[in-house]
């Protein structure tokens, strides 16, 4: 069984990515990638699913950061779902609840996306 | 030029060391003895060689001792002599020897060979040692990196000693001489640069004077009986290049000595006044030091534990605090957790086995766990810290490897340690006193705000009497209670309990009553004034807190009430003496903000008949506790009730309050206490709007 | 009894300086800390904190240098369950990083720092010692007889 796992499913304009297991040092390069990938095809809209995250350390946190302001800078941006209230009090008590949208839903982070999409147009 | 081979471990270079003993000793004992100049060089080379190594061998070891300049002139004193008596040794017993030597034997005698070959080789070793202290001494207390200078002056010593071998023709001697005249001139230069010995006490100064006559002295007879005698002839023989090497370092000792007598001799009347004059400088750097570290009691012990251990020339020092009747390791300087507490418990264990009223020095010999120990402490200093005579805890250092401390480091660590209390007792004084004045200002701010939120009066309606009692605990409770006018014919009521205490209660319960006062006012139903203000409060609360709350309306003219509740203790309607809890369904304001709150949140109404009574408390009453910690609790609070249901409100709710007030004597209020008694006294005589108007409905304030 | 409540219990891994044994850090102490009945939500923030200090040691003292030591151990008495972590790296001094304000970083894409607060935040107690030339020791303490 592989400690950490991040699939990506693609909604359109909104890309979703699926975080499992243990999020550490160790496996945050792999979230990385899945992030890299997503900006080299032109991807910044991005809902991250938190549901089946068991772990995240300072380093999965930081992933985050590193990729946020490209999202942002091209009209996209990282929303977060489904937290677990383990998960949730990581992130409150390093303050990101004022940087990142966390949203109970996937589909609320999703819907927030279109609503903001179809408002431009 | 640098004397440092890091690639090789001490051992290794004393491998080194010996195999190029072994090759030496066994070309001087096989190949042919020769004048030749390629024989010579091998000689020397081989000579130098062997030299080298032995003197990188020797510089690990010195800088692993760490030896102080008295011990470093002690050791030159011995090693002189030891040079000193063999000379004296080679000039009465092997005089015969090296003459029949010349006479009879080849030089390749194995014998003599070996005699040669082993005073030589004490020679070469205590000549290395000399030349290492000399460089030790050199590089003392100087500020800069000056060891050019020293370098320059070894490389002078290598052409030198190495010059010797073009003294087979004497057109090429001025060579020689050129470099063993510019090395002397280079000794001069160094030996001034003798800075280190204004750091050492009177009393070591007194030994120094002593020794650096009789080293000087012991210099110059070695460079006397070696010119021209025996035991040139011998060492010139054995290798002339060392002999040289021999002359230079000779001279190098009798100038430094002398010049190291004569200076020592200066300084000794201003020594008392200048030892003393440094003690106080320090100490006071140390005292100025510490007193800008109060801020922080973890930056102060650091602080202490550094100077510590170097006023002490320890290798690791710690604080031994008190804490909760055991003592605990803080302000670690170059010591491991797990170390500091093995011998801190050792300490306590043991404490009373020593004096520790001032410094006292320990051994580890004794200490069993000692192999437990990741280093090897071996001797640990103690000393009390006490603030008003008190024992805080202990300040202790530790030395490695067998070294010992002195009754300077304890002097030095008495003196220190007094200091170190100060430093500590003030931080703490000084943490105390603005956590309690924060404290205070807090609690200001906070009961400033109660008493501004709580009604000041309690509205007056004929038919209506209302009694309030709150009573703040002394560190503010968030406790809340209001009243309404909604329209004409009916009177609102809210009580409410913010959780947690002080100033975020305090400042909860603001915007409680302004979310409150503002629903009131729009809102026609108790339920859905509750389901706003928890919507409203969903964006200022944090996770942590929430209210509970039961909010009721009195319909003057239908003769009903209204209630709902989130989460607050029931209501108690008092009729024909007993007791109704009146326990409408809700989850506290705050703590779910999706629909289950709306779902699960009840109202209930009820027809008031004359003499009904409405009780309003919070928990502030109820869990009142006696010294036993026994709660006051709701059945005594019912029976009071009971008793007294057929006083007007303001009686009961004295009563209450003086049989709470009785019950928790002897145990400090813990929490705000609050108590509304609304009782229905009669039936209004309604005709018309106009009547209504005109009588009862306006409050007479 | 009272003495006997003094007594400590210690356990203790070594692991080398690779990010991929942070799990075998954490199961290590989560398991230590379950057995003796430290509830999990407990549990939880002191691996947190164990993983940070770790992550620490593995980038800032061996500098992604994978054959290096990280020594573990577990330290409990009725009071407190303290984890002592050892390595050989060089000396960095983690009380000295400030504390992280999320909108500089924000701007700055930077990521360190936050590990460190997180174990402040996490633990009571968050110590270090560096002896030179030998080792370096994080302690972090948590006390178990707190009231809430």
């Amino acid at each position: 069984m592989a400690e950490f796992n991040a699939s990506t499913k693609d909604l359109g304009e909104v890309s979703v990515i699926y975080l499992q297991g243990y999020l550490d040092a160790h496996t945050a390069p792999s979230l990385e990638n899945t992030f890299s990938n997503l900006i080299e095809k032109g991807k910044y809209c991005t809902v991250v699913n938190f549901t089946e995250l068991a772990y995240i350390s300072s380093a999965g946190l930081g992933v985050f950061m590193a990729f946020i302001e490209k999202m942002r800078e091209n009209n996209g941006d990282i929303k977060l779902s489904s937290m677990s209230d383990k998960v949730y009090n990581i992130f409150d008590l390093l303050g990101f609840p004022l940087l990142y949208e966390i949203y109970k839903t996937e589909d609320e982070a999703v819907n927030k996306f279109i609503e903001s999409k179809n408002l431009e147009k | 030029m640098k004397f440092d081979i890091p690639a090789l471990k001490i051992n290794q270079k004393f491998q080194t060391f010996i195999v190029l003993s072994i090759v030496l000793f066994g070309f001087k004992l096989f190949a042919p003895g020769s004048d030749s100049i390629t024989y010579l060089l091998i000689d020397d080379l081989l000579v130098g060689l062997t030299v080298a190594a032995f003197i990188f061998y020797l510089m690990d070891w010195i800088h692993l001792k760490k030896i102080n300049p008295l011990n470093l002139v002690m050791n030159i004193g011995i090693f002189t002599a030891v040079i000193f008596l063999l000379i004296t040794f080679s000039n009465t017993i092997l005089r015969g020897l090296a003459t029949e030597n010349n006479l009879y034997f080849p030089k390749t005698g194995f014998i003599s060979n070996l005699v040669v070959f082993a005073y030589s080789f004490i020679i070469l070793g205590s000549l290395s040692y000399i030349f290492l202290a000399f460089r030790e001494l050199y590089s003392l207390k100087q500020k800069r990196d000056i060891n050019t200078y020293f370098n320059t002056m070894v490389v002078f010593f290598i052409l030198a000693s190495y010059s010797t071998l073009l003294q087979q023709s004497s057109d090429l001697l001025y060579i020689k001489d050129t470099f063993f005249i510019i090395s002397i001139l280079l000794i001069i230069i160094n030996s001034i640069k003798i800075s280190w010995i204004a750091f050492i006490v009177k009393k070591e100064k007194k030994i120094l004077l002593f020794l650096s006559i009789i080293i000087a002295i012991l210099f110059v007879s070695n460079l006397v009986k070696n010119s021209g005698n025996n035991n040139a002839n011998l060492l010139d023989q054995f290798s002339p290049a060392l002999n040289q090497f021999f002359n230079i370092i000779g001279i190098y000792g009798a100038i430094y000595f002398s010049i190291l007598f004569f200076t020592t001799l200066f300084h000794i009347p201003t020594a008392e006044a200048f030892d003393r004059k440094a003690q106080e400088v320090t100490s006071l750097q140390y005292f100025s030091k510490l007193i800008t570290e109060v801020l922080d009691f973890d930056d102060l012990v650091k602080t202490i534990t550094d100077i510590a251990s170097k006023i002490s020339n320890a290798d690791a020092a710690w604080i031994a605090w008190q804490e909760n009747g055991g003592l605990k390791s803080v302000g670690n300087n170059s010591i491991g957790f797990l170390d500091a507490d093995l011998i801190t418990s050792f300490v306590a264990e043991n404490k009373n086995k020593y004096n520790l009223n001032e410094t006292v020095f320990i051994s580890m010999d004794k200490f069993q766990k000692k192999s437990q120990l990741g280093e090897s402490f071996s001797n640990i200093t103690v000393s009390p810290l006490r603030a008003h005579n008190e024992l805080k805890g202990y300040l202790l250092t530790g030395k490695k490897n067998n070294f010992l401390f002195d009754d300077e480091d304890k002097n030095a660590l008495d003196t220190f340690s007094d200091y170190a209390s100060i430093a500590i007792e003030n931080s703490r004084l000084f943490e105390e006193s603005i956590i309690k004045e924060r404290l205070e200002k807090e609690l200001d701010v906070a009961r400033e705000v109660q008493r501004k939120i709580l009604p000041s009066k309690n509205p007056n309606y004929e038919g209506l009497s209302i009694s309030t009692v709150f009573i703040p605990a002394f560190e503010v409770g968030g406790d809340y209670y209001d009243f309404f006018e909604i329209d004409k014919y009916t009177f609102g009521f809210v009580i409410a309990d913010v959780s947690g205490k002080g100033i975020s209660a305090a400042f909860i319960m603001a915007e409680v009553k302004g979310i409150f006062e503002s629903l009131s006012k729009t809102i026609k139903t108790p339920k859905n004034i509750l389901i706003k203000a928890n919507e409203i409060l969903q964006r200022t609360l944090d996770r942590k807190n929430f209210v509970s709350a039961a909010y009721g309306f009195i319909d003057l003219k239908n003769e009903t009430i209204l209630i709902s509740r989130a989460g607050h203790c029931p209501i108690i309607l008092l009729r024909d003496n007993s007791i109704e809890n009146l326990r409408p369904s809700g989850i506290g304001l705050g703590l779910n903000f999706s629909d289950h709150f709306s779902n699960t949140l009840e109202e209930i109404k009820i027809d008031l008949k004359e003499n009904d009574i409405i009780v309003l408390y919070t928990d502030g009453i109820t869990e009142a506790k006696n010294k036993l910690l026994e709660d006051f609790g709701s059945d005594l609070f019912e029976k009071i009730l009971i008793e007294n249901c057929d006083k007007d409100a303001d009686d009961i709710s004295n009563k209450v309050i003086r049989e709470v007030t009785l019950f928790s004597q002897n145990h400090p209020q813990h929490d705000d206490i609050t108590l509304v008694i609304l009782k229905w006294k009669q039936k209004l005589k309604i005709d018309g709007e106009k009547e209504w108007q005109n009588s009862t409905l306006q409050p007479k304030i | 009894m009272k003495s006997k409540n003094h007594k400590l219990e210690e356990n203790e891994l070594t692991v080398k300086s690779r990010t991929e044994n942070l799990s075998a850090i954490r199961n290590f102490v989560s398991a230590g800390a379950l057995e003796i009945g430290i509830p999990l939500k407990i549990v939880e923030n002191i691996i947190l904190a164990v993983d940070e200090a770790c992550t620490n040691i593995i980038k800032h003292a061996y500098k992604y240098f994978p054959e290096g030591e990280i020594i573990v151990k577990l330290k409990f008495s009725r009071e407190k369950f303290t984890v002592i972590i050892i390595d050989h790296g060089v000396p960095f001094e983690p009380e000295t990083i400030p504390d992280p304000d999320l909108q500089t970083y924000y701007r700055q894409h930077r990521v360190g720092g936050l590990g460190m607060y997180l174990m402040k935040s996490l633990m009571d107690e968050v110590k270090y010692v560096s002896v030179p030339g030998k080792y370096n020791q994080v302690l972090l303490s948590k006390n178990l007889l707190t009231t809430h």
